[in-house]
């Protein structure tokens, strides 16, 4: 069983290292954006409707994602 | 989130508007609110809840009729529930209103600029779920008596759930069912273009697989989810059979086989005792029945045969020379035929011959015999025959408590037994059915899912080699990404945070329960049980049920709390909202109350307790008499006489409060603030 505080410490050090490349990390930035969508229209409301909004949001950083994917 | 001000306007019970204040400061966060039953608690803890996200408890009835009877009679449709309160050190306003003829709300934010409210805030329930995500309120607004927040009641619980609630897992999980939505569209799309026909034909053998697979899938969580079920009641049946059988069967077994024992060697010590008593009186019996007879027969041969007789040896001469001398010694005349002459010659005549005396002389001394042999022999004779006697006894009374603990066996619930051996048998064949389903399930969804594999690279190949494919295939593999990442992401967060969370619950249940328990927790699914210090089951009734629910709320606030300065930008970040709690303390025995009502506000960062007089002692009140901030109560005022009726009276902090009163000119419940 691991201890609370370690978790909460690992969890804080990972976010440091997270935001440190939070920049570079496409999936995690798209989900971030895509995650937001959803939190609206789970609890508000959303106009034009959610599944193109999250398609909209991943076309936009699909040329991130192929660059990304080619670099590496 | 700090709850600052409530205000209640033709709510329910309350007409007119009420207004309450909540303890705020952090010394003293716990607010008191009696009220006897049916005056208002639940419709007082509802009209929070209802504030906040439009939902009322599951034990609020007629949750559409909102407003005042009273106040529906002088035409007045509308209530509304208004609340200020604070959320990072912002200050906020909520309201919502709610139109009784066309049963709709409308609800509004306002956040304060200085002295005033700014203006409406867009999405408002963006923004409070955002603060407190609905699903969390659950439990923070806990109805004591009406429900379960985890649901621990039947030991079918599952604690994983609640966990993924306070995580936030709504959001994510519902944006991965958009994210396989979307890579299914996709790759439709990417058929679409073939105008061969052959990237259609295998999108639909794609699809197919993809709908296979999905069916496998829920067979293979069907299973996933039903085996720990499955196991945990095998176990549980495996366990009452062992109880049975150990506790009354095995021993009653037991003792019958050692009662066996001891009847077997009894009865054998029992018959040697009475063989060597049989031998005895053979052998010495005569000398036993003989020595009475024995006694009296010597008296008799002495008595018949000397008596009167002259003792032999005697001096013949010595009589003969009388005789003749005709004279005896005494000077008596002894001429023949004189008296004395007779008398001797008598005598002579009748005097013991030497045979005979040798004969008596035999039986006297055979006699003499007996009556030593008896005293030899008697006391060998009565221990022969005491001991035959208390071995017999023994033997009496290990058959009687044989026969006991025979009629006990018999009385053992054998109908309760095959009963559990069915379902034993019942389940043990379902665990079979569902490993082999489970089983059957993986390997079709590997093989599906290397058709599939196969199926999406010939797409790829045959499919023309032009941008807007390229593109289709590209935005496919990065959604394929961002829902692997998630997954990945909420399976993480999920094994490594319940482990903790079951730690705080065993901690938390160590403050509340006096009892050594702790809750096993099924990796599986996360599903628990409540053992005591010997791991046997606890069997839950009311009382233990709720203590469980309390001490997993307890926990789960505690979680919360230490989760709250996590930022996660996937994951919901916790909250401290206040634990509003109705009838906490009702089915719980009062050994608990105390220790409950001592530990919670130490858990959580408000506290409001709504309790009736029944469920509140001055015990209680000295447990927490220093954290409370603010206290209340709710005064039943009717208009109807009060008759025979009894005036509800509660006694707080040693002074009587009335909490009904009757001959009123409204029906409708007050506020009154305790001071």
């Amino acid at each position: 069983m691991t201890d609370m505080g370690n978790i909460v410490a690992e969890l804080a050090e990972l976010k440091k290292l997270e935001e440190e490349s939070e920049k570079n990390n496409i999936l995690k930035r798209t989900l971030s954006k895509l995650l937001s969508i959803e939190k609206k229209a789970t609890y508000g409301t959303v106009s034009g409707g959610k599944v193109k909004l999250l398609e909209r949001e991943i076309m936009a950083e699909l040329d991130n994602y192929r660059d990304d994917k080619n670099a590496s | 989130m700090l709850l600052r001000h409530i205000t209640l306007r033709d709510f329910r019970q309350y007409y007119g508007q009420a207004k309450l204040s909540f303890a705020v400061s952090e010394t003293k966060n716990v607010t008191i609110i009696h009220g006897e039953n049916g005056v208002g608690k639940t419709s007082l803890l509802n009209a929070i809840k209802w504030a906040f996200f439009g939902k009322v408890t599951t034990n609020f009835r007629n949750p559409t009729n909102l407003v005042n009877e009273t106040a529906k009679k002088n035409d007045r449709f509308k209530c509304s529930v208004e609340i200020e309160f604070e959320e990072d050190g912002v200050e906020y306003l909520v309201q919502r209103f709610y139109d009784q003829r066309v049963k709709k709300s409308v609800f509004k934010l306002y956040k304060r600029d200085g002295e005033v409210w700014g203006a409406a805030l867009s999405e408002p329930e963006l923004i409070v779920n955002g603060m407190l995500p609905s699903e969390m309120a659950e439990y923070f607004f806990f109805q004591g008596e009406g429900s379960n927040a985890v649901d621990a009641g039947n030991n079918e619980g599952n604690l994983a759930q609640s966990i993924r609630d306070i995580l936030g897992f709504k959001v994510a999980e519902a944006l991965l069912a958009d994210l396989s939505k979307l890579s299914s569209s996709a790759r439709r799309e990417m058929a679409a273009q073939d105008t061969s026909g052959e990237s259609d034909k295998l999108d639909k053998l794609i699809s197919r697989d993809q709908m296979l697979i999905e069916s496998y899938e829920k067979a293979f969580r069907t299973s996933a989810e039903l085996l720990p079920g499955l196991n945990r009641k095998l176990d549980e049946t495996e366990e009452k059979l062992a109880q049975i059988e150990n506790q009354s069967l095995q021993a009653l077994r037991k003792n019958e086989k050692e009662l066996s024992t001891q009847l077997a060697n009894c009865k054998a010590l029992r018959d040697k005792a009475e063989k060597l008593k049989y031998s005895n009186i053979s052998k010495f019996g005569w000398a036993v029945f003989g020595y009475d007879f024995s006694n009296s027969s010597l008296e008799f041969i002495d008595e018949s045969q000397l008596k009167g007789r002259l003792p032999e040896p005697y001096n013949k001469t010595f009589i003969e020379d009388i005789l003749s001398e005709k004279k005896c010694i005494c000077g008596s005349d002894l001429h023949h035929g004189s008296e004395g002459y007779k008398k001797i010659t008598e005598m002579m005549a009748k005097a013991a011959n030497p045979a005979l005396l040798v004969r008596l002389g035999g039986i006297r001394a055979q006699i003499q015999d007996i009556n030593t042999l008896y005293g030899v022999c008697k006391d060998s004779i009565n221990n022969d025959l005491k001991s035959f006697d208390d071995y017999d006894e023994r033997v009496q009374q290990i058959s009687l408590q044989l026969t006991n603990v025979k009629e006990q066996i018999d009385t053992i619930p054998e109908d309760e037994i095959n009963r559990l051996r069915k379902i034993r048998a019942t389940l043990k064949s379902d665990i079979e059915q569902q490993t082999r389903l489970s089983g059957k399930s993986e390997g079709q969804m590997e093989s599906l899912q290397s058709s599939i594999d196969r199926n999406t690279l010939d797409l790829k190949n045959i499919s023309p080699n032009t941008s807007i494919i390229t593109q289709l295939q590209d935005k496919k593999d990065f959604v394929n990404k961002l829902e692997s990442y998630l997954q990945g992401y909420l399976d993480k967060t999920e094994k490594n945070i319940r482990l903790h969370v079951l730690k705080e619950v065993n901690e938390t249940l160590a403050e509340f329960s006096r009892h050594d328990f702790h809750i096993m927790v099924n990796e599986s699914d996360f599903s628990f049980r409540l053992l005591d210090k010997d791991n046997n089951n606890v069997g839950q009734g009311d009382g233990l049920n709720l203590l469980l629910n309390l001490t997993i709320t307890a926990a789960l606030i505690n979680f919360a709390a230490e989760r709250r300065n996590v930022k996660d930008s996937i994951l919901t970040s916790a909250t401290i909202a206040p634990l509003i709690i109705d009838a906490p303390f009702g089915v719980l025995d009062k050994k608990y109350r105390n220790v409950v009502v001592n530990q919670l506000p130490r858990h959580a960062g408000q506290v409001v307790f709504l309790v009736s007089s029944s469920q509140w002692s001055k015990e209680m009140n000295d447990e927490i008499k220093d954290l409370i901030g603010a206290e209340y109560c709710l005064v039943l005022e009717e208009t109807s006489p009060q008759n025979n009726k009894a005036i509800d009276v509660s006694n707080i902090h040693g002074k009587d409060y009335v909490l009904s009163r009757y001959d009123c000119d409204i029906d409708r419940t007050v506020v009154e603030e305790v001071k």
